[in-house]
Parts: C-alpha cells; sequence; structure tokens
C-alpha cells in the first residue's frame, strides 16, 4: 500500500492550499505581461526578423550582385531571382522577388549573402488583399532599406 | 396603506436594481481579479479601464435571438430559468444591510421583509432554486444538460446538508433564526471567532452550493459543454448566468450576516461595513477559483458526505452543550 506522506496537520489546516493561495496573491500585485498590441507597438528586440530590406550603395543602387545563395539557401524557396549580362559583361540582376507569405523569417538568406545586400528588418505588419501582392520585388526591398534607417 | 405600498414598491425596485447591477459588475470583479491572479489584465477595451464591459455584455444577450430548439419540452425549457432567477433574487428580501436607514430624512428599514425565520427561508428558496436546473437539464433534451442537472441536484443535495448543519451553530448563539437578531447578536464579538470550522465548512459547502470553481462539475467544460444550460441561449441563458453570480453574492450576505458580524464595525457607516464584509467574502470567492482545479465527482462526495458533515454535528453537538452548561 502506498504510504501517505501528508502529515495529520498539513490535512487539518490546509497547508497546502494556503501555499497555493500564497501564490496567485503573489502573481495578483505582480505586473501583468499583457502588451495592448494594437494601442502600443510591442517591444522589438534586437535580433528581431522582420520583412527583409535591401541594403544599397550611395547612389542608391543596390548591393545584391546576383550570385543566386540567398535562393539556393532558402528552406522555403521562396526568393526568385533572374540575372542578364550587362553591356560590359557584368552580372545584372533582372528580377529578384520574394513571396513573404511563403518566407518562414529563418534568416538563413540574410547569412548567406557575400555582398552585405539582405537584410532582415524591423518590420512585421504585413497585410495585402490577394497572395500575388505578397510577393515583393527589388524596388520595395530598396525602399523598405529606407524605412529602416 | 397606500403610501406604504407605494414605499414597499419603491424599495423593491431600488434593491432589484441594486442586485442586478451588482451582478453585472460582479462579473467584470471577477474577470479582472482572476485575469491578474493570472497575471493578464482582464477586461480594458469597454469604457474607462473596461468598467462598461457588463453593460455591454447585457446589451449582447438581450439583443440575441432567442433559439429554442425543436426538442425541447417546451413549457419546461421555458419556465426553469424563471424558477432560478426567481428564487435566488427573492433570498435577498431577508438580508439586512444596516440597522437603520435614513433617505432625505426618511427613515427607511434597510431590508424589503423582516422575517422570524430569516435564514430558513433563504435556505428554503436556494433548495427550491435546484428545481430550476433539474428542469432545465430534463427540459432540454441533451446529455449534456441532462449530466450537468444530475451532478447539479446530487452536489447541492449533500451540500445543503453541510451549509445547513454550518448555519446551525451561529444561530445556535444567537438564539434566533432571525437574520437582524443574529446580526445584533454579534455586536461585541462577531462568530467567526468562535466558530471558525463552521464558517470554513460555510465557505466550503456555499462554493459547492454555487457552483464555483473547486466544484464545478455541473458546468465542467472539458465533460460537460457548458453543463445544464447549455440548450439555452439569449435572455434565458442570461436569467440562469444572473442566477449564479446572484446565489454567489447572496451566500457571501449570508457568511457576513451569519460570521462576520453583519453591518458591525467601528467609525465607518454601518451598510460601508456590511458592503465592506460581503467583498471580501466575495474575493475569497474569486481567489479560491483562480488557486484550485476541480475534485473529482467521488471525491466531491466523500467530502461532503465523510468529511464536512460529520464534523459539522460535532461542532453543533459541542456548542450546544457549552451553552447549556452556561
Amino acid at each position: 500500500m502506498m504510504k501517505n506522506r501528508r502529515n495529520f496537520f498539513d490535512i487539518i489546516l490546509f497547508t497546502e492550499i494556503f501555499q497555493g493561495l500564497l501564490i496567485t496573491i503573489k502573481h495578483f500585485f505582480s505586473k501583468p505581461v499583457t502588451e495592448m498590441y494594437p494601442y502600443r507597438k510591442p517591444r522589438i528586440y534586437p535580433r528581431f526578423r522582420g520583412v527583409h530590406y535591401m541594403k544599397t550603395n550611395n547612389k542608391g543602387e543596390s548591393n545584391c550582385v546576383g550570385c543566386y545563395l540567398c535562393g539556393r539557401i532558402c528552406p522555403s524557396e521562396c526568393i526568385d531571382i533572374d540575372t542578364d549580362a550587362g553591356p560590359n559583361g557584368e552580372r545584372l540582376v533582372k528580377k529578384y522577388t520574394i513571396d513573404l507569405s511563403r518566407c518562414i523569417y529563418c534568416g538563413f538568406c540574410e547569412e548567406a549573402c557575400p555582398a552585405d545586400a539582405i537584410h532582415m528588418g524591423k518590420k512585421y505588419n504585413l497585410i495585402a488583399n490577394t497572395r500575388n501582392n505578397y510577393v515583393v520585388n527589388m524596388k520595395y526591398l530598396v525602399e523598405n532599406y529606407r524605412g529602416e534607417q | 396603506m397606500v403610501v406604504t405600498t407605494i414605499v414597499l414598491i419603491i424599495k423593491l425596485i431600488i434593491i432589484l436594481t441594486i442586485i442586478l447591477l451588482s451582478v453585472a459588475y460582479l462579473t467584470y470583479l471577477e474577470r479582472k481579479v482572476v485575469g491578474h491572479m493570472q497575471v493578464r489584465l482582464g477586461p480594458t477595451h469597454v469604457g474607462w479601464k473596461g468598467l462598461l464591459q457588463p453593460i455591454a455584455d447585457a446589451v449582447k444577450l438581450i439583443a440575441k435571438e432567442d433559439i429554442v430548439p425543436t426538442m425541447v419540452d417546451r413549457s419546461v425549457y421555458n419556465i426553469s430559468p424563471l424558477v432560478t432567477f426567481t428564487c435566488s433574487i427573492a433570498a435577498f428580501a431577508v438580508i439586512p444591510v444596516a440597522s437603520q436607514l435614513s433617505f432625505f430624512g426618511i427613515e427607511m428599514n434597510p431590508y424589503i421583509a423582516d422575517l422570524n425565520i430569516g435564514i430558513l427561508y433563504i435556505i428554503a428558496l436556494s433548495s427550491v432554486g435546484t428545481y430550476g436546473i433539474i428542469m432545465a437539464g430534463w427540459a432540454s433534451n441533451s446529455k449534456y444538460a441532462l449530466l450537468g442537472s444530475l451532478r447539479s441536484s446530487a452536489q447541492m443535495i449533500s451540500y445543503e446538508t453541510a451549509m445547513g448543519l454550518s448555519i446551525a451553530a451561529p444561530v445556535l448563539l444567537a438564539g434566533s433564526l432571525n437574520l437582524r437578531e443574529i446580526t445584533m447578536a454579534q455586536e461585541h464579538m462577531w462568530f467567526v471567532i468562535p466558530q471558525i470550522i463552521p464558517f470554513v465548512i460555510y465557505i466550503i459547502s456555499a462554493l459547492a452550493e454555487t457552483n464555483r470553481i473547486p466544484f464545478n462539475l455541473v458546468e465542467a467544460e472539458q465533460e460537460l459543454v457548458a453543463g445544464f444550460f447549455v440548450e439555452y441561449a439569449s435572455m434565458k441563458f442570461a436569467l440562469f448566468f444572473l442566477a449564479e453570480y446572484a446565489n454567489m453574492i447572496l451566500t457571501a450576505c449570508v457568511a457576513t450576516v451569519l460570521f462576520l458580524g453583519g453591518w458591525n464595525g467601528p467609525i465607518l457607516p454601518e451598510i460601508v461595513w456590511f458592503f465592506i464584509k460581503v467583498l471580501f467574502v466575495i474575493f475569497i470567492y474569486l481567489w479560491l477559483e483562480s488557486t484550485l482545479p476541480r475534485l473529482r465527482f467521488d471525491q466531491l462526495m466523500a467530502l461532503g458526505w465523510k468529511v464536512l458533515i460529520p464534523i459539522a454535528l460535532v461542532n453543533i453537538v459541542v456548542t450546544s452543550v457549552i451553552i447549556y452548561i452556561m
């Protein structure tokens, strides 16, 4: 038979219930952890990963060199890149889109990037009325960089 | 004759309004207190600090469509919320909130009826209230409602015994069933001091009577959806809801009158003391609600019959012997 470990006084004096009551009253007087989200902006931590942005050089052109590394490493395959050859034989980024509805915001593209171009930003509000509107292009990402600064 | 009738009707309206408003704001208090105990905020959105939330809830419930399921026993289905609600509201008639009240120079009695069997009347009405629950469960023609009402009737019958026995002790001390006289007998010492054991038994069985959380098997959400009122909608649901919370206030008032000295207290006006004590008891209810988990049904019955009733009986015997000797 299992031995009853509680002693007699614990039972008649409700020791365990009073311990529980003490815990709840402590919580009653502690500060609530609720974030009043739509009214007050939530705290954004330094390593937060939101919507991407693309760093630019002084002339306002994207740093992207079209190396395909971010598209290769992306686990959800949401980065779509297309390149072309320029007049002097250099590589030009013809098309660069990110499908934000498929992106899992893991930050691998930022780590893979050799040219200090794509970065994870602090923006988190994303609303669109169709799925296609979640697909953002280079222009959006460059504008996002201005917003992040 | 006409004047006294008019005064009585005005008093009834005032007391009913106060009860219904306090029931509405009890839900606000519950959500706030339980919320803060769970390190949340509770309602904050409607009105300043969420103070209009109960009003918004009431308006929503009244404005909702009154749905009657096709399978129900119509007449019983419609009567049962009224039975429960009327019983819990009617019991407030005998609660004395102060010894004397004066309104703009007019002396009034701060209660509707001064029955010489006040406490018996309250116990009787709370028992009749159980019928409403049984009728609701039966008439709903639903397994959840039926199981909820069966549990409720079993629970209420067992705990009413313990409650009655714990109430007997202060009645013995005061030598009266009249709530006014019981209060006046506590002028020098509150009955909670010599009668702490029946006070604890009373609080436990009051929680069981009102189906509050350690004993809310009647409406155990995980098992029975909402208990006996699953099939009810709109205002009929609201009547059950109001009755439950009115019962909570009622048991707190009775605890105040029987054990905590009613309106007795220094400095502050009598009515303020009464409300402070009632609020304190209600706070204890909410505190226990956010602390304790729900009991199993056999544990509930065992606690009622094997623990509370014997202790209350022994206490009555000891109290009577002491009173007889002294």
